[in-house]
């Protein structure tokens, strides 16, 4: 068995991606674990996770490490947020934002075991409502919305530390159903620079996620 | 998170008021502040303002405290002794999200949830009692295929009643095979139990035509329970669909077509006039060059109940049918 550590705290087992289990035999999503040595490894299903995607689609940068401070909207049922609780540690925490209560029911049993992670309901269009938040070393944009670009900047202003980094997902049909994927993702990406932040990495989803894009940037 | 914080122009911090470490008052108090609330903590806060000459005191976001404290979170955390460490700062954050969505939730007001969800169990119910009907008559019409009556309801009365064919008042003869007890006695059973979802749904529907019109008054009156609580349904909540442009309205349950039409650009299918509202008897029983028309006409009045409905609950309705006849006859008469 091959392993290898691709990103600090993300490790590539046989070319599957995982992650240190933070708790022993927990898979909070029927995941698969594996162990090696006294290690115990969860894998990161790709076809469930944005970041898992863009990570095996080649993306050069992933900024995120142990401690971090990460806000992240559109944390829906907390797949992808299991993961990164597991990279960023107990030093670490996750603001997390949703705005459907609907999804609470999932979320919640994976925030009791994941600690780090600290669910909101509330709205990412509104910052002010989660205005305690503290300033964070990276946002984390998944929210299916025509907007999504500016709701990802306006949060960015707010809490996102100088030279922090943006992460954010682009469904590209929640903005357009008719125009190509690929002019969407140029024109968000294109807003963001206009803004001041320095693009590292855009990529395809394809064929995980369908016309979706995927942005590493730094402000 | 912490606490409340005052800052003046410059960002100096003037006063303070610390919160109780105990994450249900926690989560009370942000929730207050989020949504302009006076509360004990405030109140304290702007009183020693007022005192050492501060009068004109803003709560409004963003503000220059709000930054400070965000900047200084966990230095602010840990000087101010309010908690002995990162983790412990870690865990009290972790609780107090915890205990705020909690609370969140219970607030939200879903008497709308609470339609969606009977009428789409009464929708689930027709498509299954459509199903076993279906079964029933085929397999019940080996033994017996001359019964036909229209309505299925009827149909499986009959076999909870009588059983064999023979039993039957009018029964002379028939071409169908002859079936021993145990057969007879496996239809009835899946027959009764059959009849008994009949039952289930006539119930569901007498509770929606009870719950519909004290929740939405002018939906419910303008469409009928059923109709209005299936919008309903598919919007996803009465503030959504208040908040929905009336084109959409007009196209709610027609979004495959739609969203297919819009993307080889209405070369393989057109673009659909009507969704779920087509089952209203006005637009259905329409000349078919009629009903875009009366499908719009309609889906215009049904934006402005569901708004009256959203945000007054006053029952408006009988203006609104009045209008909505008047320009029905205006459009039925211009063809």
């Amino acid at each position: 068995m091959e392993i290898k550590e691709k990103f600090p705290g993300i490790f590539l087992i046989d070319g599957k991606l995982a992650v240190k289990n933070q708790i022993s035999g927990w898979r909070p999503f029927g995941e698969q674990l594996i162990k090696v040595g006294s290690t115990e490894y969860r894998f990161w299903d790709p076809n469930r996770s944005k970041l898992a995607a863009a990570i095996m689609k080649g993306l050069k940068v992933v900024p995120i490490k142990e401690g971090d401070k990460i806000l992240y909207l559109g944390i829906a049922h907390g797949f992808t947020a299991s993961f990164i609780s597991s990279i960023i540690g107990k030093n670490g925490i996750i603001y997390g934002v949703e705005f459907a209560p609907r999804v609470f029911n999932e979320l919640l049993p994976v925030t009791e075991k994941a600690k780090n992670i600290v669910p909101i309901l509330g709205d990412a269009r509104k910052p002010e409502t989660y205005s305690w938040v503290e300033t964070c070393d990276v946002v984390y944009v998944d929210i299916a919305q025509p907007d999504l670009t500016e709701v990802a900047i306006r949060n960015c202003k707010a809490f996102l530390k100088r030279g922090g980094y943006l992460l954010l997902a682009i469904k590209t049909q929640s903005i357009d159903v008719t125009a190509p994927a690929k002019r969407i993702i140029d024109c968000e990406v294109e807003k963001l620079r206009a803004e001041g932040f320095e693009i590292l990495d855009v990529r395809s989803l394809e064929p995980f996620e369908e016309r979706h894009g995927f942005v590493v940037a730094r402000m | 998170m912490i606490g409340l914080f005052a800052v003046d122009e410059k960002g100096n911090l003037l006063a303070r008021r610390l919160f109780q470490k105990e994450p249900t008052k926690i989560a009370e108090a942000l929730a207050n502040f989020a949504s302009g609330k006076r509360f004990n903590e405030l109140e304290g806060l702007i009183g020693e303002l007022r005192k050492k000459g501060y009068e004109d005191v803003s709560t409004s976001q963003p503000n220059k405290a709000t930054e400070f404290v965000r900047e200084n979170f966990r230095k602010l955390a840990i000087e101010l002794k309010f908690v002995k460490n990162q983790a412990e700062l870690n865990n009290l954050l972790s609780a107090v999200g915890v205990a705020s969505s909690k609370a969140a939730i219970t607030k939200v007001g879903r008497r709308d949830k609470l339609i969606i969800q009977a009428v789409s169990a009464f929708n689930d119910l027709d498509r299954i009692l459509n199903l076993m009907s279906e079964r029933i008559r085929e397999w019940y019409g080996l033994h017996y295929p001359e019964f036909r009556p229209a309505e299925h309801e009827k149909f499986i009365e009959a076999i909870v009643k009588y059983g064999n064919r023979e039993k039957f008042e009018k029964f002379t003869t028939s071409m169908g095979m002859q079936l021993v007890a145990e057969d007879i006695a496996i239809l009835q059973r899946y027959a009764a139990r059959l009849k008994e979802l009949y039952v289930l749904r006539s119930e569901l529907e007498k509770y929606l035509n009870a719950l519909v019109p004290t929740e939405m008054p002018n939906m419910s009156a303008l469409l009928g329970p059923i109709l209005a609580a299936r919008l309903l349904a598919q919007a996803g909540s009465l503030e959504k669909l208040a908040k929905m442009p009336s084109s959409t309205v007009q196209l709610l349950g027609a979004e495959k077509a739609l969203f297919k039409a819009l993307r080889t650009k209405g070369k393989e299918v057109k673009v659909p006039k009507f969704g779920i509202l087509f089952t209203h008897p006005d637009i259905s029983s329409a000349p078919k060059e009629q009903q875009g028309k009366i499908a719009r006409l309609l889906a215009a009045k049904v934006s402005i109940a569901a708004r009256t409905d959203f945000y007054t609950k006053e029952d408006r309705s009988k203006e609104l049918i009045e209008d909505y006849r008047r320009k029905l006859e205006e459009a039925r008469k211009a063809g």
